[in-house]
């Protein structure tokens, strides 16, 4: 093997500055492999971040109307949805469902002063943080208290702390009162949306207050529930079909009416999402593969030439008693050399640079004085998989690199090639 | 030692050229023999299938009492390792090896150790007058002295035949001696077989036994 390894140095230091002119072609195209992938994985952990609820699987059910006749019952009827079904469902489906969270939504003209803003109102238990995940930056959250005494209370976001008071701190805001059309509401806290790309103006209240003042009978806009224990897509399907038929009977509707009540299910997204991952990582191995090729070609050519000028030398080595297999080594291993000892360097240089990306990232990130990442790109690099599959991929190269000037190698004609005169 | 018998060779191009007419030719252990012949005679041809370089269409090659024909690349690779040392007439030898490395290539092949073969290797390379010179490369050395490394080189396997082609066509007339005394001395003293092709009058002259090539039949064989 050393005298293998020794054979084939000698015969690269040979023609030194040809191999580093192919070898870059190579180096580049497994550099531009490791950028490529670890900025897409900064892509997909930062729209993961965003996106999804990285713990809870969250199942909404909103009021519509059928289009199924059922029972008698003409098309287009309207499917409520009230409190006691988060209750009910919960005792038909213990196993699967942690909590529920009952929503009145109301779109409403809200303002103070002279300023004026069209947002949603939310009327929410304190316990809706599980499906609405705040920060609250100034004054407290919605409490028990608020919910037993019907308070006329409420805590905005901070997009619409900038439209209703622009030049105002939000401690300042604490304890301003605004108009909800024209019913007075004491602002108790101001929040910020988790998710820096929200934008939501909505403003939240007690579920009592918002449900006395707006809503006159015993409907609720929305019903979140936590679901736990559903790891794959069909048992997500399955359990919203379950459900689904448990309302059709508790709301006479027929089970096969799918637009009866809306049913939405984050893990939908999830999967879109994964999906949309897969497509990404795939455009950018393709990418990546692609710039591999030319490097390859490069390698392949620069083999060929190689062995060209090498044909007496391999015609000597065979006359001496070389194999056809020895001979076929000294070409391949030199190739899958020369595509390795480059594509390190640039798997080296594409990691430095996808670690740096990274650094700066987290930096960028430690000065939101929060710590919530709030950007569309973080943990940006590859995992030990891709850095094994490189390797693999510079040793497939290589090979298929020196495939054909191996082939040629062994193919040389023994006598004209050592007839031929210098 | 080496048995040809009635040998045809013919290359098949558009027009297919026949270069050995029924070559018959046998050479004893411990010969020194020369062959000549004018370009085309098929001189070259017939080492060529001497040196297991190239096949034979019709006949019987045996060399060392083995018959030497239709054998695979490796399986003549490997009798060429083990049977016949090559001098060249442009040398051969590999331009970024030295000399001891040169010397020690067929040995590489037979699959002995770096530590053995360089040390065989130096020794073969005093032989030759050219020990202080090991570590030189092929272009740092006069002809001759590139010729003694590749004589040198065919002896280190101990082969049962020499095979010379033109071994002196590139050098001056001095160093054409100096190769030749070696040659001489090789088969005078040690008994090594010995073929040179050559078209020198005065090289032929010097070898016990001369063999004439014309139109691809032996036409004169002269002791």
């Amino acid at each position: 093997m050393r005298d293998l390894f020794s054979e084939i140095f000698s015969s690269m230091s040979h023609s030194k500055m040809r191999f580093f002119l192919t070898g870059i072609s190579t180096a580049w195209g497994i550099f531009l492999l490791i950028v490529l992938l670890g900025t897409g994985n900064g892509i997909i952990n930062g729209i993961s971040h965003a996106w999804l609820n990285e713990d809870d699987n969250v199942v909404t059910i909103e009021p519509s109307k059928t289009m199924l006749s059922f029972k008698g019952h003409p098309v287009g009827r309207r499917i409520d949805i009230d409190e006691i079904d988060g209750t009910l469902l919960k005792e038909a489906f213990p196993e699967k469902i942690r909590a529920t969270v009952a929503e009145l939504d109301k779109y409403v003209l809200v303002s103070y002063r002279n300023k004026y803003s069209e947002t949603d109102l939310a009327g929410y238990y304190p316990g809706y943080k599980i499906v609405r995940n705040n920060v609250i930056i100034a004054g407290r959250d919605i409490n028990d208290i608020d919910i037993e005494e019907c308070r006329k209370v409420c805590i905005v976001s901070t997009n619409l702390c900038k439209r209703l008071f622009p030049t105002l701190k939000p401690e300042e805001i604490v304890g301003k009162t605004v108009a909800v059309y024209d019913a007075a509401f004491k602002i108790a806290g101001v929040y910020r949306p988790a998710k820096s790309y929200n934008i939501s103006r909505t403003i939240i209240a007690p579920f009592t207050t918002v449900k006395s003042l707006f809503f006159n009978d015993d409907h609720i806009s929305k019903l979140s529930l936590i679901v736990e224990g559903l790891d794959s897509e069909k048992a997500n399907k399955q359990f919203v079909e379950d459900m689904r038929g448990f309302l059709a009977g508790v709301k006479q509707f027929s089970p096969s009416d799918k637009k009866a009540v809306t049913i939405t299910n984050t893990y939908d997204l999830f999967l879109y999402i994964s999906g949309l991952f897969r497509t990404i990582n795939l455009f950018l191995w393709i990418v990546g593969l692609s710039t591999l090729v030319a490097g390859v070609v490069g390698v392949s050519n620069i083999m060929l030439i190689t062995v060209r000028e090498r044909t007496r030398e391999l015609a000597v080595r065979k006359a001496m008693g070389a194999s056809r297999l020895s001979i076929i080594n000294l070409v391949l291993v030199e190739s899958v050399t020369v595509t390795l000892i480059f594509g390190y360097v640039g798997m080296v240089l594409g990691l430095s640079l996808v670690k740096l990306a990274a650094y700066i990232v987290s930096l960028s990130v430690d000065a939101s004085q929060t710590g919530v990442a709030s950007s569309i790109f973080m943990n940006p690099g590859v995992d030990m998989g891709v850095v094994l599959g490189a390797t693999a991929i510079m040793v497939i190269s290589g090979l298929l690199a020196g495939y054909l000037p191996a082939k040629k190698a062994v193919s040389i004609k023994l006598v004209d090639a050592l007839a031929a005169n210098d | 030692m080496i048995d040809l018998k009635n040998i045809y060779k013919t290359y098949q191009t558009a027009s297919p050229v026949p270069v050995l007419k029924g070559i018959n030719l046998h050479v004893d252990e411990g010969e020194l023999v020369s062959i000549m012949g004018a370009s085309g005679s098929g001189k070259s041809t017939m080492l060529n299938i001497i040196g297991i370089l190239d096949n034979y269409d019709e006949g019987e090659y045996y060399l060392a009492g083995r018959l030497i024909k239709n054998l695979s690349e490796d399986d003549a690779s490997i009798m060429r390792n083990q049977l016949i040392g090559f001098i060249f007439q442009s040398f051969n030898l590999i331009s970024f090896k030295n000399a001891m490395e040169n010397v020690a290539l067929p040995l590489y092949y037979r699959g002995v150790g770096r530590e053995e073969r360089n040390a065989l290797a130096m020794e073969y390379l005093d032989k030759v007058g050219l020990k202080d010179h090991w570590d030189h490369k092929p272009n740092q050395l006069s002809g001759g002295q590139c010729q003694r490394v590749a004589i040198a080189r065919a002896l280190i396997s101990q082969p049962k035949i020499i095979l010379a082609d033109e071994p002196t066509g590139a050098l001056d007339s001095k160093t054409t001696q100096e190769v030749m005394n070696i040659l001489l001395k090789l088969n005078k003293e040690q008994g090594q077989t010995i073929v040179i092709v050559t078209h020198e009058q005065d090289i032929a002259a010097q070898t016990p036994r001369r063999i004439f090539l014309k139109d691809g039949v032996i036409y004169k064989d002269e002791r």
